[in-house]
């Protein structure tokens, strides 16, 4: 093991017996930031379930293709293929009858039951158009038109008023998000900044007897970063747990309703991946709020 | 060849009254191996010369070098390297209250990333030196002045610097314990370390073969007398150092 591992190990414990030195403190930081990671959580918990519910209603195609029944396989796609050569057109996607069955019973969730005895075939094939997003407003009626013209297509749907106030209502809470994150930011960095500012007061003599011994600019301040990236982490953990608690007693209740507009699978916790984002963003914060105490209040 | 010297040092602090003169172009210099006493009433500038060698604080005017190198001409990341080579102890001990003994004389070693194994062993070999129990498990808070200053003495030497700073090491000792640390000192610089010692007790030059005294009063160094022990030092580094050269 080199020196300098060896040092960060020690500049480790020092960091956590620190904040052992300071419970209350290290615990009203930790539970504010766990509130304010809470609320953008929430929020966040919020958007991605709006996004997977818009998702499953399919407001995100412009376009959908009813075809009529028993079109050959070939016939769908060679359509499907010439509406993708369009170049308003981003892609398109054949959905099958039974793809299409699939999705059904996905957005039924618990309520699946019903579908019992349904025959795929009982569902048309269709295809779902993507335009661009540069591509004009008047572009999907217009080739809503004339793909009405065509022998094979039975019925064109095209996303209506309703979808364009639900998608309004997606980036009104997609801004709600992000200037809650910014909020949350300055308020965790603000935590975390002030409770260092203390433990370094507290600690003002540990500070001289590390410089007075040798100890570097890095090897002195760390403790202080260490115990700042431990607090936002712990907070971070502390707000996913509660919300994980707040999620899973509900999700019950809100499948149950969502599934009476068909997208009841489109309701999720966070990731495991979004998880240590999340812990990572804490940490993050954390190390912010401790540099910046430490820059001003720990000299070298 | 001095290991410490001081030119035309140049150094006030803002006082409600205006600035204050700590040091008033002060020169000096030690040689390797000597033991300086540093006197002078409270308030001289005795403190604020150990922290100006220690670059704790930094001068107005002038130059101060610790082994022919300017410290204030050091960067910020090359400070610590300078402490690294001064040990010091101050009247108030300066020790983690909460740690033991053997914690808190390991400490420069942790600075430098030194193993614990090796942590332990010197720490021990030194507190041994200090007639200090290396095993005691209790914090050095409870531990009596004496024993608190010994720690900290422990603490200074084992990174083996080449020079000791003392500042009032003795001044919050009774006369028995403050006999303890000054043969302690005295032992430090038999081994070769050049010691300086900051007191404003008059008996210690009595007590201590001092080799050199230096008297400051109100920023000026006033007298700088060196004792008939500085030639013998002198003689015993040149000898060395000519053995050194035939060898």
């Amino acid at each position: 093991m080199t020196r300098g591992l060896r040092a960060l190990g020690y500049v480790f414990v020092r960091g956590v017996t620190g904040m052992r030195q300071s419970p209350l403190v290290q615990t009203v930081a930790v539970l504010t930031m766990a509130v304010c990671i809470l609320l953008l959580g929430t929020v966040s918990l919020l958007l991605i379930n709006a996004e997977g519910v818009v998702d499953g209603w399919g407001v995100d195609v412009p376009l959908t293709v009813y075809l009529n029944e028993e079109v050959p396989e070939e016939d769908a796609l060679a359509l499907t293929e010439r509406i993708a050569a369009l170049p308003e057109v981003d892609h398109t996607e054949l959905v099958s009858p039974a793809i299409a069955l699939e999705r059904l019973q996905d957005g039924l969730g618990t309520g699946a039951s019903v579908l019992e005895g349904v025959e795929v075939q009982m569902l048309p094939t269709s295809i779902e158009v993507y335009t661009q997003p540069e591509s004009p407003e008047e572009f999907s009626a217009a080739l809503a038109g004339r793909l009405r013209e065509v022998k094979i297509v039975e019925e064109v749907a095209i996303v209506g008023a309703w979808a364009s106030a639900l998608n309004d209502g997606l980036g009104a809470l997609r801004t709600i998000a992000g200037t809650l994150a910014l909020l949350v930011t300055f308020a965790c960095v603000a935590i975390t900044w002030s409770t260092i500012r203390l433990a370094v007061f507290a600690r003002r003599s540990e500070v001289e007897i590390l410089r007075l011994v040798g100890g570097t600019r890095r090897f002195v301040r760390a403790p202080f970063v260490i115990e700042g990236a431990i607090q936002g982490v712990l907070g971070a953990a502390f707000a996913i747990t509660l919300l994980a608690f707040g999620f899973h007693s509900l999700a019950p209740h809100l499948e149950r309703g969502l599934s009476l507009f068909l997208v009841a699978g489109a309701v999720r916790f966070f990731t495991v991946f979004e998880v240590m984002l999340a812990m990572g963003f804490g940490a993050l914060l954390g190390v912010i709020g401790a540099r910046i105490a430490v820059a001003r209040y720990v000299e070298i | 060849m001095s290991i410490l010297e001081l030119i035309d040092v140049r150094k006030t602090f803002a006082a409600r009254e205006g600035a204050q003169v700590a040091l008033d172009g002060v020169s000096m210099s030690v040689e390797r191996g000597e033991f300086a006493l540093l006197m002078g009433p409270s308030g001289a500038g005795k403190s604020t010369m150990l922290k100006l060698i220690l670059a704790l604080e930094r001068p107005d005017e002038g130059s101060i070098k610790v082994a022919d190198r300017d410290v204030h001409r050091l960067t910020a990341d090359s400070v610590p390297f300078l402490r690294r080579n001064l040990g010091a102890v101050f009247q108030d001990f300066r020790l983690l209250s909460e740690a033991t003994p053997q914690e808190n004389v390991g400490l420069p070693l942790r600075v430098v990333g030194v193993g614990t194994n090796e942590v332990r062993e010197r720490s021990r070999e030194v507190l041994l030196r200090m007639h200090l129990d290396p095993d005691l498990k209790r914090p050095v808070k409870t531990l009596s002045g004496g024993e608190q200053q010994r720690v900290a003495l422990a603490r200074a030497l084992v990174t083996d610097p080449p020079v000791l700073l003392a500042d009032e090491p003795t001044g919050n000792l009774d006369p028995d314990l403050s006999r303890d640390i000054l043969d302690h000192l005295v032992e430090i610089q038999s081994r070769g370390t050049t010691v300086m010692l900051a007191t404003h007790d008059p008996v210690v030059p009595s007590y201590v073969p001092v080799t050199r005294i230096l008297h400051l009063d109100h920023g000026l160094l006033v007298r700088n007398e060196v004792t008939p022990r500085l030639r013998a030092i002198s003689d015993r580094h040149d000898a060395a150092a000519a053995a050194a050269e035939v060898a």
